[in-house]
């Protein structure tokens, strides 16, 4: 029987001041305009009613909304955990008081590097010493706070120091997330992909500290699917635990599952949530086994990772139902291959894309 | 642990009651528990308050049924696993 969502990721922007050649929002994408107060807020209620516990509010930079107490306190009052996603800016500590007494459950806040050129370099803004300020707030205030950290080629190796720093900044929990290569980051990708020498180096070290700050704070390590061997659970599985919508409203199994074509996903308020979750044809399109090809539904591995990242298989294959190509028994597997050998040869003062400014006005 | 160690959920977890699921949820920073029924009668007693003992003795009077030296059993367990998860104190 289908379950109901866990998590609603409200994404309320794309916007954000920050440029990292990483970022998760989508390449392109329509720029309709974004649901405003009252239809985030009838969101949330119908996401409370079918199931969903956690809301992440999220973006783009969530901060860029001046309704975003209204939209936390709603939440708040509908009895979801809430969880701002930031990288901190722009934002005042008065303001971080006033979205904690709306009712903000946590912080995750994003930080690029312990060094501040190189971490403001990363950003593409001059931020680094505000996210320190921020860092420090959140910890005044009393708010539970995760410290995330995006790995890739130019930050990897300052882990230990990375550590160190969420540690000063009593982080109770720290994500170091390997980047994966979608979105802007697969156009980044010759940039940003580490070396399998900088990966293990980094994993021994995490390993260590894990041991050291057990019970003090927690430490979770992403490794990339590109050195992962076998697909990960993206999502948990296609549209089996989490809902996320776009700013302008799309209600979709994962943030860039918009950008798969000849999918169809419907608009939040246009029909009960429920109904979108369990009927729409965007959501049911990789559930279950029906869908997978021959490599995926005769493989043991197929109920732990679900069939792997779909827009992974398609924007590398070229493919929709294709076996993820991180996986080793894939027939496309050459091309991650590829992108690692060339992780291997570093070129160094490789080019970044940088997203185009999109300020608020 | 002892048991006269006082289990404390942290701030930052929330216990709810999940109307949906019709069962008690223990939320955190992008996480959950769904708990089952004694689970949940356990955490609403981990408010720093009660000692493991007099839990224990609370959910031998909930449960008539059940032997005691079980629950007493379930109820360590429960704390261990959670202090070891960094979701409550022992006092």
């Amino acid at each position: 029987m289908l379950e109901r969502p866990y998590t609603l990721t409200a994404e309320l922007t794309y916007r954000c001041p920050l440029h990292c050649a990483y970022c998760s929002n989508p390449v392109s994408y329509d720029d309709r305009p974004a649901l405003d107060t009252e239809q985030w807020c009838r969101l949330f209620a119908e996401a409370e009613a079918i199931g969903v516990m956690q809301v992440n509010l999220t973006g783009g930079e969530p901060l860029l909304r001046c309704d975003l107490e209204r939209l936390i306190g709603h939440a708040h009052r509908l009895g979801l955990y809430t969880n701002l996603i930031t990288s901190g800016v722009p934002l005042s500590r008065r303001r971080l008081a006033r979205l904690r007494a709306s009712g903000l459950d946590a912080v995750q806040l994003s930080l690029q590097s312990t060094d501040q050129l190189l971490a403001d370099r990363i950003a593409g803004l001059v931020v680094h010493k505000k996210k320190l300020a921020v860092a420090r707030w959140t910890h005044a205030l009393g708010i539970p706070m995760t410290v995330n950290i995006v790995l890739h080629r130019d930050n990897i190796e300052q882990i230990h120091d990375l550590i160190a720093l969420a540690e000063a900044l009593h982080a109770e929990r720290l994500e170091l997330a390997n980047t994966q290569y979608l979105g802007w980051a697969f156009v980044n990708r010759h940039a940003l992909l580490p070396t399998q020498e900088q990966l293990e180096q980094a994993r021994r070290t995490t390993q260590a500290a894990r041991e050291r700050l057990r019970g003090r704070m927690e430490i979770l390590f992403v490794t990339p699917d590109y050195y992962g061997g076998v697909p990960r659970a993206c999502m948990d599985g296609w549209g089996r635990r989490h809902l996320v919508v776009s700013p302008d409203g799309l209600v979709l199994p994962c943030h860039l599952a918009h950008t798969l074509p000849g999918l169809t996903f419907e608009r939040a308020g246009t029909r009960p949530l429920l109904d979108i979750w369990e009927q729409s044809e965007g959501f049911n399109r990789f559930r279950g086994e029906a869908w997978m090809n021959d490599t995926c539904r005769t493989c043991t591995h197929r109920t732990v990772d679900f069939g792997g990242c779909r827009c992974q298989a398609f924007h590398v294959t070229g493919h929709l139902e294709a076996v993820d190509p991180v996986c080793r028994w894939s027939p496309d597997h050459h091309l991650i291959q590829t992108a690692r050998d060339a992780a291997e040869q570093r070129t160094e003062g490789a080019p970044l894309w940088r997203r185009d400014l999109q300020m608020v006005p | 642990m002892n048991e006269a160690s006082c289990p404390a959920l942290l701030p930052k977890t929330r216990l709810r009651y999940n109307r949906q699921r019709d069962a008690c949820v223990l939320l955190w920073p992008e996480r959950g528990l769904v708990l089952n029924r004694s689970a949940g009668d356990i955490l609403k007693l981990c408010g720093g308050q009660h000692t493991l003992s007099s839990i224990v003795n609370a959910l031998a009077a909930q449960y008539p049924h059940t032997k005691r030296d079980l629950i007493r059993e379930d109820v360590h367990r429960l704390i261990r696993d959670l202090h070891s998860r960094g979701l409550l104190t022992l006092e």
